[in-house]
């Protein structure tokens, strides 16, 4: 533990969350929708992702959401070649870089401690990357399977179970609900109606609902109490 | 790269993470500014630089965190050549201190990339390594069996060559394929072709400490406050010390507001200057005499009916029919006669440097006449023979400061006081760019300026000497290359290649008419035809690579080259770690290792160290090193031939006949599996070069830099030192010099040099375009090393946010152009857009352009290649051979290409004109 000594106790205690978050209903639940968002953005040339994909529907066919599903399965219909050709033009490649980088850093011109307050939080949450992925830490796959690995964690380790719920909102906050709107409309401008905008679309509303959940979950009583 | 396998169902499954897992959580955590109160540690801190050619070869410390570069730092330990002078640190510039920013940037290449739409569209496809290698291996065996494999090239740049290692493998990768090597040093007109006609030899730089030496430096068509960042300090140090620092440029350089005197010759006129310093220094006998007369051929006596030298066939019938032809004659003043001058009448010049041991040039008891006419009795009867130095006093009287005024523009009393301050002070060195190349009679400016070197005694001493670079001997690089093969390479200068493919014939007499059109060809065909020069363009030219090179950004006779060579190529292939015009027009783009991925050494003669290229972390997305990449390319070629079980084809270089098996080709660029990584190849090339401290690879990455051996002055004097120390081996240890008189030779009697009156050096008026009165200057820039970093944001916005050209305000108010505006740049080549800088520091009649900046970052997508139509400019005496040392010697003498001989307009762009 490396927390500040002294104050650790009224420190904590200023965000609390409360009954509503019923976690161990929503955790898991959520761990296998960022999962299955992870796959779905993941790079094809990186990550197997018709063995993932398909995986992830024999696993957890019952408890993701139509939207996802739908999504997933027209992923595991599409050739390999297909999907590599669509997912690299969009996002990976360009004469003056990708038309839609996936990458947060290079999508939002790279803002100064974009990539510092990543790995700030991956360090802390001992999220540790792999060294061919290590150089992209912005990723927005690798951004989603953070979340996945911390819901997974909340629903699994209750001794620092505030911290894994309290980290996923911050992260959410900080990161992917500030630029992952602004790509879903940057693809439906390129390619309208095709299956990356719609997989964009469809994950910046589902982060924009898990925020928006998780922050109703979330109070601050100290400065409720005007103590803050 | 695959990640961990599926992630599905309660199972924590990570594609990203690494092998060993997660770890546990650091703490509690409360809010996100906790996540700032850990104190930011680095996994690592390795050494490195920047392989660039800006020559600087920085040592910088490189942290790593988390398998990220997020930072980097001047190393700064470098110790001093000598108690007496500076030392060499710190070294680093604003670009370099950028590159942890700009490797992650948008304009990297990080995966292997087929073009699917037209070449320039932008429509790119993400492709394996394997499928790449693959189709390129498979088309260049199809060229290579059908056409031979000279129709396909291999152009490097200075990205490239700079890196030992990778030059190399690039070097390795040519010779067992055979395809040709279109050398750049020629092509970007850096060669120092007077140097090499004059001394036989083109490295002749010192470190930049002995700049501090110097007690007159002239610096000339160089900018070292911008070009030699790390390195400029010298100058003004020397300053501080008392030496007399004079800036010579048209225009007023940030170098020039240190100096303590700037002459601004009017563009192109340098020779006139250097000729009317001559004059001077002549007329007023400040030269050193004793020098002259042992070190070079102005005592040499020439035949006044014909011009040549009096030479040993002319002599006698003994003499006629010798083997040697290098029999040359002074008039000994002490003895009062006709002798063979010392050195001279070797058995095989040039080459012949062993046997030169052997040979001194030592006077003893001779006193050689630099001044008098003697009737000599020859197989023609008596001539009437003279010295060298008569013919230049000769010469240099129709430059007088006075008669040059004109041409230069400069006031004949500065010219005078120039040439006394120069002559007078010992040492005195011309620090000059390789601008001095640049020109078409560049040639004549460096004979010029080496005559005002030689003529003081200046050549050859501490301090002295004209310091373009000095360059490693390759002995260790050639090895590598060669071993278990033999050389095979076909290497050929840029400058003839693209006269052969571009149709350049056509385009000087477009731009400068059918006269000079036709005698440049007509000498041009008649050298290669007389194989003075080779040429390996019988099969035209079909594919191309280009590695560490943006050669769409920079080509003389930009609009030409593209249309005419460029735009027909079968193939093309990119290797690069960032995009750039010429990786945009590519059919693939393979993607390279950035400076802190890779591991190579770099040696640049500014500084007595060797310094490593370390891998700080493991090249970004799919990019590789150049040995890699390499590797990949010829095991695909390997692995292809096997499958269509094509047999090996016998090819002819030079004369040499070369069995090439592609089948094995793999096994070659291994060694037989011996070299496994760029690591091997550093330490083949550490334990092979002279001077290298013998080291390891690893022990040289913990240390960063290394001090080279036989460095402890601020000369390159020893001859087991990794630098070039012919020159001082001449001048101190009196060996021949490798040229044809075994002199510094200043008098060339080829035919073609008497026919253009170039025996000796003369001024001749730059090339103009009828119609356009602007001379165009360029240079390299601050805030970029060629084209790379141009494009960095941050540097961008140091600058004008896009490209500027300056220009004088008189010539800017005559035209209505204001600071800023967006003008039209053209002539009849072609034009491009640029914002108005508007300063007093050009002359009227000039522009000036810092270079390097992609077409791309222009309005209507055209740079300043496209006014420039020199490439075809190929005078006649640059292809002179059968003349001792002159002839087709690669990357010491071959025809520049050059960039200057040419005039431009500029306007006002109307509003749209340039989208």
């Amino acid at each position: 533990m490396s927390g500040p000594a002294g104050k650790e106790e009224a420190a904590t205690a200023l965000r609390v969350v409360g009954a509503g978050r019923e976690t161990e209903a929503t955790a898991m639940a959520r761990a296998r929708c960022y999962a299955a968002f992870s796959e779905l953005t993941a790079s094809p040339h990186d990550v197997e992702v018709h063995a993932a994909v398909g995986d992830r529907l024999e696993s957890d066919r019952e408890v993701l959401p139509d939207a996802l599903l739908a999504l997933l399965d027209e992923l595991l219909a599409t050739d390999d070649e297909t999907l590599k050709l669509g997912y690299s033009s969009l996002f990976e490649v360009g004469s003056e870089g990708p038309p839609a980088s996936i990458r947060e850093d290079l999508f939002s011109g790279s803002k100064a401690g974009t990539r510092e307050d990543l790995i700030r939080f991956y360090d802390f949450f001992g999220y540790r990357l792999g060294e061919h992925f290590a150089w992209a830490p912005d990723h927005l796959s690798l951004q989603l399977e953070f979340m996945h690995f911390l819901c997974y964690h909340e629903a699994s380790d209750a001794g620092q179970r505030l911290s894994w719920q309290l980290g996923q909102a911050d992260f959410a906050a900080r990161h992917l609900v500030n630029w992952v709107p602004s790509l879903a409309a940057r693809v439906e401008s390129l390619e309208p109606g095709g299956f990356y905008a719609r997989v964009l679309a469809t994950l910046a509303d589902f982060l924009l609902a898990d925020l928006g959940w998780q922050d109703s979950t979330i109070s601050s009583p100290a400065e409720e109490s005007g103590d803050g | 790269m695959q990640g961990m396998g599926a992630a599905a169902g309660t199972t924590l499954g990570l594609h990203y993470a690494a092998a060993a897992g997660a770890e546990p959580i650091r703490g509690e955590y409360r809010r996100w500014e906790d996540l700032m109160r850990n104190k930011w540690t680095w996994d690592r801190v390795s050494h490195g630089t920047h392989g660039t050619n800006c020559a600087g070869t920085c040592a910088f410390n490189v942290y790593v965190k988390d398998g990220i570069v997020w930072r980097e730092e001047q190393q700064g330990m470098y110790a001093a050549s000598g108690r007496d002078v500076p030392d060499y640190g710190p070294r680093g510039c604003n670009k370099g201190l950028r590159h942890a920013k700009y490797m992650y940037g948008p304009q990297r290449v990080l995966y292997p990339l087929k073009r699917t739409g037209p070449r320039g569209s932008g429509k790119w496809q993400r492709i394996s390594w394997e499928q790449a290698a693959d189709e390129i291996a498979d088309r260049f065996l199809d060229l290579a069996t059908t056409h031979g494999p000279q129709c396909v090239t291999y152009g490097s740049g200075t990205q490239m060559s700079i890196k030992l290692a990778s030059s190399a493998a690039l070097s390795r990768f040519a010779n067992i394929t055979g395809v040709t090597v279109p050398e750049f040093y020629s092509g970007v007109g850096d060669l120092p072709t007077g140097v090499f006609m004059t001394l036989g030899q083109v490295y002749t730089g010192d470190t930049l400490a002995a700049v501090f030496k110097a007690r007159c430096v002239l610096v000339w068509m160089a900018n070292p406050a911008v070009t030699r960042i790390p390195d400029a300090h010298f100058f003004w140090e020397a300053r501080y010390n008392g030496s007399q620092v004079i800036a010579i440029s048209p225009e007023f350089t940030p170098s020039a507001m240190h100096a303590n005197l700037w002459i601004n010759p009017k563009p192109g006129t340098d020779t006139a200057l250097a000729m009317a310093i001559i004059h001077v220094i002549l007329e007023e006998e400040l030269y050193a005499a004793g020098y002259i007369r042992e070190q070079t051929d102005l005592p040499f006596l020439v035949r006044l009916d014909s011009g040549e030298f009096l030479r040993g066939q002319h002599l006698s019938l003994v003499g006629k029919f010798a083997v040697e032809e290098n029999v040359y004659y002074i008039w000994d003043e002490a003895g009062d006669r006709l002798v063979q001058a010392p050195g001279t009448g070797l058995a095989d010049p040039p080459i012949g440097r062993d046997r030169r041991k052997f040979e001194t040039l030592e006077l003893g008891a001779l006193r050689p006449a630099l001044e008098g006419r003697w009737l000599i009795d020859t197989l023609d009867g008596k001539v009437e023979c003279t010295t060298v130095f008569e013919l230049l006093k000769r010469r240099a009287a129709g430059h007088s400061p006075e008669r040059t005024a004109a041409i230069t523009g400069l006031n004949p009393k500065l010219v005078r006081r120039l040439a006394r301050t120069f002559a007078t002070a010992q040492p005195a060195m011309i620090y000059t760019g390789y601008a001095a190349c640049k020109w078409l009679h560049g040639d004549m400016l460096q004979r010029a300026m080496l005559l005002m070197l030689s003529l003081t005694g200046n050549i050859g001493v501490e301090g002295g000497g004209i310091q373009f670079g000095n360059a490693p001997k390759m002995r260790g690089l050639s090895a590598f290359a060669q071993a278990d093969i033999g050389p095979a390479t076909r290497m050929i200068s840029s400058t003839t290649w693209d006269y052969d493919h571009a149709n350049l014939k056509e385009e000087n007499r477009r731009i400068y008419g059918d006269e000079l059109a036709e005698l440049f060809d007509e000498r041009y065909q008649r050298s290669i035809r007389e194989d003075w020069f080779p040429s390996y363009s019988d099969k035209g030219w079909k594919m191309a690579f280009f590695a560490g090179e943006n050669a769409l950004n920079w080509r003389a006779s930009g609009n030409s080259w593209r249309r005419e060579a460029f735009d027909r190529l079968e193939t093309v292939v990119v290797l690069t770690p960032d995009m750039s015009v010429t990786a945009r027009h590519a059919d693939y783009v393979l993607p390279i290792a950035h400076h802190y991925e890779r591991a190579d050494i770099m040696l640049q003669s500014r500084i007595p160290y060797v310094q490593v290229l370390d891998a700080a972390v493991p090249p970004l997305g799919e990019s590789v090193d150049d040995w890699e990449a390499n590797r990949r390319l010829i095991a695909a070629i390997a692995r292809r031939a096997k499958e269509r079980r094509l047999a090996a084809i016998r090819d002819e270089v030079d004369g040499r006949s070369v069995r090439r098996d592609y089948a094995r080709a793999l096994d070659f660029y291994t060694m037989g599996g011996r070299i496994r990584s760029v690591r091997d190849v550093v330490q083949y090339i550490i334990n092979t070069t002279p001077g290298l401290p013998k080291i390891s690879f690893e022990e040289l990455a913990a240390r960063g830099i290394v001090r080279v051996d036989h460095s402890e002055g601020v000369m390159w004097d020893h001859e087991d030192a990794p630098y070039h120390d012919e020159i001082v081996r001449s001048v101190v240890h009196k060996k021949p010099y490798e040229t044809f008189t075994g002199r510094q030779q200043f008098y060339i009697d080829h035919e073609w040099f008497l026919e253009f009156d170039e025996q000796l050096p003369a001024h001749r008026e730059p090339l103009r375009m009828e119609g356009f009165p602007l001379q165009m200057l360029m240079g390299h820039a601050r805030h970029g090393i060629h084209s790379m970093w141009r494009d960095d944001t941050l540097l961008v916005s140091l600058q004008r946010g896009e490209p500027d050209i300056y220009v004088n305000p008189d010539d800017a108010a005559a035209r209505g152009v204001a600071d800023g505006d967006l003008i039209r740049v053209f002539n009849t080549a072609g034009e491009f857009h640029a914002l108005a800088h508007l300063s007093a520091g050009m002359q009227p009649g000039m522009v000036f352009m810092y270079h390097g900046w992609d077409p791309a970052m222009f309005r209507g997508g055209t740079n300043f290649s496209a006014v420039i139509p020199t490439g075809g400019l190929i005078k006649p005496t640059s292809m002179a051979g059968d003349y001792g040392h002159l002839g087709y010697r690669p990357l010491a003498y071959a025809p520049n290409q050059t960039y200057r001989d040419f005039t431009c307009d500029f306007e006002k762009a109307s509003a749209g004109g340039a989208s």
